[in-house]
């Protein structure tokens, strides 16, 4: 029970929570319920800590556990994201403006299928090795690839039809070390 | 408006609002859980109810980190969540018997495996006095390569290893089993024999698994209702089969480094070199064992590491999908057929040691599930045949003809590709 110290728990979490929750908001497009995935995950995260090898990156296994509960409440569709911008709308606003650009991003999330997603979210946002993904999602690389290009090219699809385009991502650029939360 | 994805992801966060957490509150929670979860436990074993906890993932070895969060609960699929499955079609036979006396019967042309390298095993015969020839079909030429004559007949056939270097089938029946290996590169046959006990049940095909130097044989006992029994011998050289005692009871499959094991009790096994892995401990919450048969043993698919149990239920069935690290999954009215990586085939038809038990006048239907998204698509109807499988990012199913009816056989074989 030697891990089980509640105050290192709770600098654990205090550090990782931030992260987690900006990942979980972009799987989820509200923040209020990436606070609610942040901490279901976090409660998770308790009752293995105990057995959590400090040798390992437990922060990559929170990571995991957001990212899975955050798959599992958009399936079981009992809090349905409801995209302020319908797609096929042309934003009333400047499309310029970046408020309109979020709300364009944020929608054409919200049409992905959950682990298209999380793939694009874990690839783009926090630069995931399509391994790492693989690894936080429970599946195949082959799985990861196929299921990125496919949220990519319906990202495409939704910014042109609003005469936007959305530039292929550049090869990763790193800015965060595998396994560590932004 | 031009944008880069990661620019664009990083900009949607601009509106973030403040956000502390409250890690009291969590370790209240958590600990909580963790009570309430003891409590059920205890209160599972002391009434011996149904499983309050449908599913408890528990490592051997519990000093180990769990690398994923136990599942506490079951999502429910149904099969009306199912949208038709687009499939493009790139192989297809057809058999046609009318029961008018001709020698029709003695007339097929069957599809009835995919190999690793992307071929269909294909079962034809012309008439009665030619025996069966079987072939590799190649979907994106429409020919087909056909073998040497197999040295035995291929009654009962079960195509247990497909791969580029060798087919390997089991074929006989009661205590007489042959296992057939085809050698790709020489172009040659060979037969081993395997002798079982007598006094198998006869009427349904045994279950034939392939594991390594090895092949498992499981079975009742012919007149006997009783517990699955399982024998092995080796291949090549085939000889006595040595009882299996630790199976007994069990379904059985093997996959890539890993055996699945199931029990009529509803407790579910995966075992690697490394340890068991206890993925299911009861049957699932409204399955009740089959009164005429309760020692029934499950059916099990390995869908790459990901293992699927249909357990017989009175009334009906209930196919659990165990994805690692994720909620168990649970169809009922389904039994699952086979599975790959990514797929998994279902049909409504009951299966009974692993064979389709079709019912005249009771339609069937086959869907396919993505594991990926848990979608359903349907793939038609049927099956009418066992010939099911899910290989190389292709997909074998059968189904009725438009000519079937009680009075006439009327099958057709189908190869669709995935992706």
């Amino acid at each position: 029970m030697a891990r089980r110290d509640d105050t290192e728990f709770a600098a654990f979490a205090a550090a990782c929570a931030p992260g987690l929750r900006r990942t979980a908001y972009l799987m989820c497009g509200d923040w209020d319920r990436a606070a609610d995935v942040v901490q279901e995950a976090f409660i998770r995260v308790y009752l293995a800590w105990p057995r959590l090898d400090p040798e390992r990156d437990v922060r990559a296994y929170a990571r995991r556990t957001a990212v899975r509960v955050a798959i599992d409440q958009s399936r079981k569709g009992s809090s349905r994201e409801v995209p302020t911008l319908r797609l096929g709308e042309r934003p009333a606003t400047d499309p310029t403006d970046g408020v309109a650009d979020r709300a364009l991003l944020m929608a054409a999330l919200a049409d992905l299928p959950p682990r298209q997603r999380a793939c694009v979210v874990l690839r783009y946002y926090e630069d995931l090795s399509v391994e790492t993904v693989a690894e936080v999602l429970g599946c195949r690389t082959g799985t990861v690839k196929s299921q990125t290009a496919r949220g990519l090219a319906a990202l495409r699809v939704a910014y042109a039809r609003h005469g936007g385009e959305l530039a292929d991502p550049e090869p990763a650029a790193r800015t965060h070390a595998e396994g560590v939360m932004p | 408006m031009s944008a880069d994805l990661r620019t664009a992801l990083r900009d949607a966060l601009a509106d973030e609002p403040a956000f502390s957490v409250d890690a009291a509150a969590i370790a209240d929670a958590g600990g909580r859980r963790a009570r309430r979860r003891t409590g059920l436990a205890v209160a599972a074993a002391a009434l011996s109810t149904t499983a309050v906890l449908a599913a408890v993932a528990v490592l051997s070895r519990p000093a180990d980190p769990d690398p994923a969060p136990a599942p506490t609960e079951v999502v429910h699929l149904g099969l009306d969540s199912a949208d038709e499955a687009r499939l493009d079609v790139i192989a297809s036979t057809r058999t046609t018997w009318r029961d008018d006396g001709s020698d029709e019967f003695f007339r097929h042309d069957r599809l009835e495996g995919l190999t690793a390298d992307g071929l269909v095993l294909r079962n034809r015969r012309t008439g009665p006095s030619v025996g069966a020839l079987l072939g590799l079909l190649d979907p994106r030429t429409g020919t087909t390569d056909w073998l040497p004559d197999p040295p035995a007949n291929l009654y009962g056939m079960q195509p247990l290893a497909l791969d580029v270097d060798r087919l390997v089938l089991g074929v006989g029946q009661g205590n007489g089993h042959s296992v057939l290996v085809f050698d790709r590169a020489a172009r040659q046959w060979r037969r081993e024999v395997v002798e079982v006990p007598y006094g198998l049940e006869v009427h349904v095909p045994p279950r034939l698994e392939l594991h390594e130097d090895r092949v498992y044989v499981g079975s009742i006992m012919e007149g006997n209702p009783g517990p699955m029994r399982w024998w092995s011998a080796p291949v090549p050289d085939g000889g006595p089969a040595d009882p299996e005692p630790d199976l007994e009871g069990a379904a059985a499959t093997w996959g890539s480094g890993m055996r699945l094991t199931a029990h009529p009790d509803g407790r579910v096994v995966l075992t690697r070199a490394e340890g068991s892995t206890v993925v299911a401990e009861d049957l699932p919450a409204g399955c009740e064992r089959p009164t005429d048969f309760p020692d029934a043993a499950p059916d099990v698919v390995l869908a790459g590491d990901v293992p699927v149990v249909t357990f017989p239920c009175e009334g009906s069935q209930v196919t659990m999908v165990y994805r690692p690290g994720e909620v168990p999954v649970a169809i009922r009215g389904v039994s699952a057929l086979a599975g790959d990586d990514g797929h998994v085939v279902l049909a409504t038809a009951r299966t009974f040691l692993g064979a389709l038990m079709i019912e005249p006048g009771t339609p069937a239907r086959t869907y396919l599930l993505d594991l990926d998204d848990l979608s359903l698509g349907r793939v038609g109807m049927g099956p009418h045949e066992v010939d099911v499988a899910l290989a190389a990012g292709m997909l074998l199913w059968n189904e009725p003809g438009p000519g079937d009816s009680k009075d006439a056989y009327d099958v057709v074989w189908k190869v669709a590709r995935l992706d």
